[in-house]
Parts: C-alpha cells; structure tokens; sequence
C-alpha cells in the first residue's frame, strides 16, 4: 500500500498532472508519430500532441495558480495559443471545455474531475464539424465515460486515472473496427494513442499501489521514412521582448538564443533583459526565453513585408495572401506568385495556431486569404483565423500546394475585387491534383496492396503503383486524364533531383501526345511527386 | 466634302473594311535585320507569320516616316476635305508625331490628329466608327468628340503565350513584372492609358482567355451599344474560341463584334498565338 493518496486536485496538482503527461508524451511522441495513418506519411501527431500540451504546460507554470480554475484556464489558453495539426486542435478545445466546467473551483475531487473531462470532449464534439469514431474523441469519450463512472464511488485519483487508462486502451483497440483506414493500414489510432500515453504518464506520476504495467507503451509501427534536413533560409521576422524576472544573465540568453537567428542583441540585467534578434522562428526564439524568466513587450514583424512595402511597387489591391507551404520550391513559388506570408509545414516543429495568426496579422490589407494547403491544417487554419483580429481572414480550403496555387492564380486575376472564397475553392478544385510517394510501411488500401518501399500513386483516393517511379507517374497522368491534352505540373519533391523531373517530364510528353508538361522543385518531404493538370 | 479618316496599319483593319469605309492607311515599317518592308504592302501577314516561326533574325517595327503621312494627306487636302487622322498610342509608337510632323506641310488645312491610346483592334473600333459618322456626314468636330467619348470608355485585353516578343520591343510599359517568374505563365495585359498594364496569370492559355473574357464582358453595361474587336496573331482558332466565350458571358447579342487579324507591325511585338478584346461603349 502506498503511504499516501491523492484525494483533492488544486492548481498546482493540475500542473504536475499536465507536467507528468506532457513529459509521458514528449518520450513517446515518435512512436505516435509513427502511427499516423498510412497512406500520406506525414507522421506528426505525436510531435504535435505534445507541442500542444507543452504550450498548456508553459502557460500553467508561468500562471501560478493555486486555484485549480485559474491553472485550467492558463492550460487552455496556452494550448489553444500551441495548437498544432487537427489532435492539437482537438486537445486545446478538450481543456477549454474541462476549464469552463472548473471555473468556479478552487481544488477538484475525483468526481469532478470526471465531470470537467466529460465537459472537455463535448466541447471537442461540439467544434467539429463532424467527429469522426475511431479517433482520440471515440478514445476521450470512452475514458470520460468510464471515470464518470467510477468517480461515484472512487475519490483516490490514482484508480480512477488507472480505470480511465484501462477503458482509454480497450476504446483504442476498438478504432480499427470503426475506422477501416486504420484497419487496412493494420494500425491503430494515433491521436487516440496520444491521449492513452498523456494519461498514463499522470498515472505513472501518482502514488499508486497496482502494477504498473498498462498495455503501454507500444512499439512503433514503421520506421520514418524521410529525414529532416537542415534549411537555411534568410531571416524574415525581427523580433524583439523584454525578459523580465529573467533567471540568467545576458550572457547565458545570448547562448540560448544564438543558434536561432542572427543581428542578437541581448541589453539589460537584474532580471530584466531586452532581446532582439532575426529569425525565421520567432515562437521558438520566445519559447526559448520563456523557459529563462517572463517574456513582455513582444514585438514581431515580418522583414520581408517591410522591405516589400517599401521598397517595390506593387499592384494596390485589397487583400493578401498568407499560405503554408511543405518545402523550399514551393515557398519560393508561392512567394513569386505575390503571396504575402509563407508558412512551412514542413519545418521540425509543425504549425502551430499562434505562427498562423502572427503571420496573418503581419499582413497589411484588411483582408486576408488563408492557404493552409492540407486537410490536416484546416482546422488549425480556422483557429486561427477566429483569432486574428482587425482583418478579415478568410480559410479557402486548399488541400494541397497544387491547389493552393491555382487559388492564387484565380486572386491573381481579380486582383481588385474580394473573390468569395466559393469561387478560389472552385478555382482550385477545377484543377486535377495527384501525386507519387514512396510507401512507408505494407498495407492495404482500397484493395490494392503495397508493400513498404515501393512507389505508389494517389489520385483522389484512388492508389495505383506500378513499379518504378517514372510508370508510376505516367500511370497517374493518364488516370488524371492527362490523354485529353491539357497542362500537366510536376512539383518534384525534397527527394528527387532536377534531371529525374526532367526525363520524368520527357517520357509523359513522349507518351502521352497533347499534353503540355512543365517541371518545378518544390521541394516537400513527403512525396516524390505532386501533380497538377489544368485546361 | 464628307471629312476623311487617316489612321495607320497598327489599326489592323480588313482591307475590304478600308475601301469601303474611304480610310487611309498609312503603313508602318517591319524589318527583318537590314531588310525594310512596308507593312501590309510589300509584306502580307501570311508571309510574316511563316518568316517569324522560320527563326534566324528577330524583326522591328519602325513608324512611317513624316513624308508618308503627307503625301497621305496631298489628295485630301486637294480635294479640300477635312482630315482626322486616328492613331496607335503614342506610348506604344512615335506614329502620331510623323502623322502631326506629316500634317505641318498643310498649316492652312484642318487636319486633326488623334492619339487612340490603344492599338491593333482597338484602334480598329475608333477608326471604323470615326468612318461611319464621316459617311452619314458628321463633321470633324462632332467626330473629334465622339472620339474623345469612345477613348475615355474603352477597355482592352490581351492574353500572350509569350511575352518575350512585347518585352523584346520595349512595349511592355507597366507590366514589366509579369516576367522572370519562376512558374511558366500566360500574361494578361491590359491597355490602360495608351500602355501595357499587367492584369493577371493564368498556368494555361484556356484559362486566360477565360480571364480576358470575364474582364471585358465585367465593362460592358448595355451590349446592344457595345462594339467589340477581338484580335490574334496568325491564330484564328483561338479568336473564335474567345468569340465563343464573349458570347456565352455576354447576357445579350453585342452590337458588334469584329474579328480580325493583327498584320506584321502588331505580330512583332504580340509574338504568334496571342489574342486581345478591344471594346468601346
């Protein structure tokens, strides 16, 4: 038996809770990154769970709380600002819904606790607009669930959190029966499993007197199938804060924070240091300084719009343009096109809510058209877009940087008018979009079988794979129906080399007769390909 | 006497259109390297085009000189008519002032030169109807006026597989950075104040000449009083296609639309398979 329980949850016991997951999470991020559902290997769940729970975690400890509702409404507002992909989303709109229900209490019993948790999934419920089962909500919901009923007759927190585990895992072996991706990808949830690692990590925190194996953790599924290379790029945001209640000296700031940016200037001591510096990561440059004291007066602008602004002459229109983009080519392409703020997806440490609204605000026109580019920064992009304030931002759904850029090029053409987000969507979707991807692990999916290695294409949701990468892409052309003559772009990937695209190009245009082909870099990790055909 | 209409060969009109309206044409100058060809006169458009797409030297454009404009005038001075003589932007080509320099040698004669601040069908569209109320008797001033009403409402676009041409010929006014992009584009010009304005890309020429077709049908207001001019460089089908998408956006018949076929003087500097929407009222 162990010498004591823990009976009552205040502030500060909601910020170990928080503290003990996030960290459960951070070790086992990869492995829920690997999880994440083939067929688009764009593993980062795991990353952006814990990116997200670590911005309530900071947010918490810099709050102070003993009141448990101050501490939930510091953890909500902390995660909704580190929001990252769709789970993060997800999570931040779970504490918001959790920090309503606590926001007249002081400490917590089990009971509500239980409560505040079941409040926090209806909140996530309520905010999509269609929650999908087999997901982290069928996994949050099942472990809700299950210490609601458990809170009637438990006050210890330790078996109640063991119980919600128990039932959180069962609902997680459930997801493949609900969802057949997962099932033909032969995997489980990886949000979901996000969720059981946040909770078991608070369980393994806890006093406890069961044994502490749970099915966790699990072994991951598939090895990542790229590796992140280091980008340099010029600096565009001048950022600039006061560190005040600094718990180092400028020297040591300095050190922290060379390696992010460059033109540092670290003035000031006695606890309050001025810092301004060029970076292209200005949230990592504040993250690293808010670990050192308390950062205010933060200041960010985007370099390249001021120098933009004052330097060439652009065309007067009413709008802008902030898009995400997933690699070097594609930014390029996109800023050359005259978007405004170009986001990368594809940097180390995801998107969050917080780099969209700053690079919205950055913006000088009162109106802003929003690219995220991916299904899975939709719901980011929305967030975000709610919080901006003074401009108008408006989410054109683009589902991927091909479509994105037909979006432009139909701003482009209305460059004095505000086109409704109707007709950009149009726009973009009159654009036939594929791409080819090397397969990440075995699976099955729509019936076809892949085997880890091999080039596979997507057209829709239709896969096909031929072999080699060049056949992959002629078949895909043909399947897009490139044969009806028409503009046919290839965006090569981070991957491939220039004179790949080239003969990649030559073969279509050898084989497939009127049909213009054009070749770009772009540079994104996760395909080898993207491939768009116009009329 | 009924005023006569001078204009120059950048208006691209249809020799029949020409005769039967009584305008004067006065040629510019395309030249091949050190070989000078009067526009449209010892060089047909049909034979432009085929030494164009042959390659080897690049060809230029040079205005007619001031002594071609006068001796254009000499028989319409001595038949005591008026003249108005309608021209190519003076941003786009210095014909006006040979036309003006032409016309000094007449210092005793109303001769009214007139700067279109367009060009190719556009140009067209002012010279024919100048021409029409010169026929049912309109004198210079009403036609001046006219004119002046029809340049302060017209609009026009142009779509080109290549800019490189424009650029090459220094006419590519404002538009400048439609170039050195990293995507290949089609560019949409508009001529806006006697220049090239950029107006827009598009990644396929289908999709700009969609553009150009919603642009000019977004200025017409009443399409029974709208005269509209479509051109293309040596490349029919593609006019007939934006004739096409003119009418479907159109909500009633035009009161005209004219296609023609830009000569050599418009062809160096559009490139071939280029096509442009002129409109006025």
């Amino acid at each position: 038996m162990s010498a004591w329980t823990v009976t009552l949850a205040d502030g500060r016991a909601l910020r170990r809770f928080l503290a003990a997951g996030t960290f459960f999470l951070r070790k086992y991020r990869q492995v829920v990154n690997d999880l994440n559902v083939f067929p688009v290997p764009d593993g980062d769940t795991g990353s952006n769970m814990y990116l997200t729970v670590r911005g309530a975690l900071l947010e918490v400890r810099k709050a102070h709380a003993s009141g448990v509702a101050e501490a939930a409404a510091a953890a909500a507002m902390g995660s909704l600002m580190g929001a990252r992909g769709n789970s993060g989303v997800i999570i931040s709109q779970m504490l918001r819904g959790f920090a309503h229900s606590v926001r007249h209490k002081q400490a917590l019993e089990t009971f509500d606790f239980a409560v505040a948790l079941r409040d926090g999934v209806a909140a996530a419920r309520a905010a999509l607009l269609k929650p999908v089962e087999g997901t982290i909500i069928s996994v949050a919901q099942a472990a809700a669930d299950a210490a609601y009923k458990l809170s009637l007759r438990e006050a210890d927190f330790y078996h109640l959190i063991a119980g919600m585990v128990k039932q959180a895992n069962e609902a997680l072996e459930r997801t493949p029966e609900q969802l057949p991706v997962l099932k033909e990808a032969g995997v489980v949830d990886s949000g979901g499993t996000g969720f059981v690692y946040f909770f078991e990590g608070i369980l393994r925190f806890l006093p406890g007197n069961l044994a502490r194996t749970t099915a966790f953790p699990r072994r991951p599924q598939r090895s990542a199938v790229f590796s992140a290379k280091q980008r340099v790029e010029e600096h565009r945001f001048c950022t600039e804060f006061v560190l005040e209640e600094s718990r180092c000296d400028d020297r040591r700031l300095r050190t922290e924070l060379d390696s992010l940016g460059d033109s540092l200037l670290v003035i000031g001591g006695e606890g309050v240091l001025k810092v301004h510096i060029h970076t292209d990561e200005p949230e990592r440059v504040t993250a690293a300084a808010a670990a050192l004291g308390r950062v205010t007066r933060l200041k960010v602008d985007n370099m390249e719009r001021q120098h933009n602004v004052m330097v060439v002459e652009r065309p007067s229109k009413p709008w802008g343009v902030v898009a995400v983009v997933p690699g070097a080519g594609f930014a390029e392409i996109y800023r050359d096109l005259g978007a405004e703020v170009v986001l990368r997806s594809d940097g180390h440490a995801g998107l969050s809510v917080r780099d969209v609204v700053l690079a919205s605000n950055s913006v000088l026109e009162p109106v802003v058209y929003l690219l995220p580019n991916d299904p899975n920064l939709l719901l980011v992009a929305r967030e975000a877009a709610a919080l901006v304030q003074g401009r108008e931002v408006r989410v054109v759904a683009t589902r991927d940087p091909a479509h994105g850029i037909g979006a432009l090029f139909a701003l482009g053409a209305r460059a004095h008018e505000e086109p409704s987000v109707e007709e950009l969507e149009a726009a973009a979707r009159s654009m036939v979009v594929g791409s080819v991807f090397l397969a990440g692990k075995d699976a099955m999916f729509g019936g076809i079988a892949i085997s880890r290695g091999e080039f596979t294409g997507l057209v829709g949701s239709e896969m096909l794979t031929e072999g080699t990468i060049d056949a992959t892409v002629l078949a895909v052309a043909r399947r897009m129906g490139g044969e009806d003559g028409g503009l046919l772009t290839l965006y090569y990937g981070a991957a491939q080399k220039e004179r790949d695209a080239e003969r990649v190009a030559q073969r279509l245009r050898t084989e497939i007769a009127h049909l213009e082909v054009q070749y770009y870099y772009g540079g994104q990790p996760n395909s080898e390909y993207v491939i768009s055909l116009e009329r | 006497m009924s005023v006569a209409i001078v204009t120059d060969s950048t208006a691209d009109l249809d020799p029949a259109v020409a005769r039967e309206l009584g305008i004067a044409v006065v040629p510019l100058f395309v030249n091949f390297g050190e070989q000078r060809f009067l526009d449209g006169v010892e060089l047909a458009r049909e034979a432009f085009f085929a030494r164009m797409a042959a390659g080897g030297v690049l060809p230029s454009t040079s205005q007619p000189t001031a002594q071609a404009f006068e001796d254009a005038y000499r028989p319409l001075v001595e038949a005591k008519r008026e003249i108005v003589s309608v021209h190519i932007s003076a941003k786009l080509s210095g014909t006006i002032n040979a036309a003006s320099a032409g016309a000094q040698a007449f210092s005793q004669h109303r001769i009214e030169c007139f700067d279109s601040q367009t060009a190719t069908a556009g140009l067209g569209l002012l010279v024919t109807g100048a021409a029409r109320m010169a026929r049912d008797g309109g004198g210079v001033d009403e036609i001046l006026a006219a004119l002046h009403a029809w340049r302060a409402s017209q609009h026009g676009y142009a779509v080109f597989p290549d800019l490189n041409h424009l650029a090459r010929g220094g006419r590519l006014g404002k538009a400048k950075a439609l170039i050195g992009g990293i995507l290949r584009i089609v560019a949409i010009i508009e001529v806006k104040d006697g220049e090239a304005h950029e107006f827009g890309k598009a990644r396929t020429f289908s999709r700009g000449l969609d553009d150009v077709a919603d642009a000019a049908v977004a200025h017409v207001m009443h399409p029974e009083r709208a005269r509209l001019g479509v051109v293309h460089t040596n490349a029919p089908q593609i006019a007939a296609g934006l004739v096409e998408r003119l009418r479907a956006r159109l909500p009633s018949p035009a009161q005209e639309i004219t296609v023609v076929a830009a000569g050599p003087s418009i062809g160096v500097h559009g490139g071939p398979g280029a096509a442009g929407v002129f409109s006025v009222g």
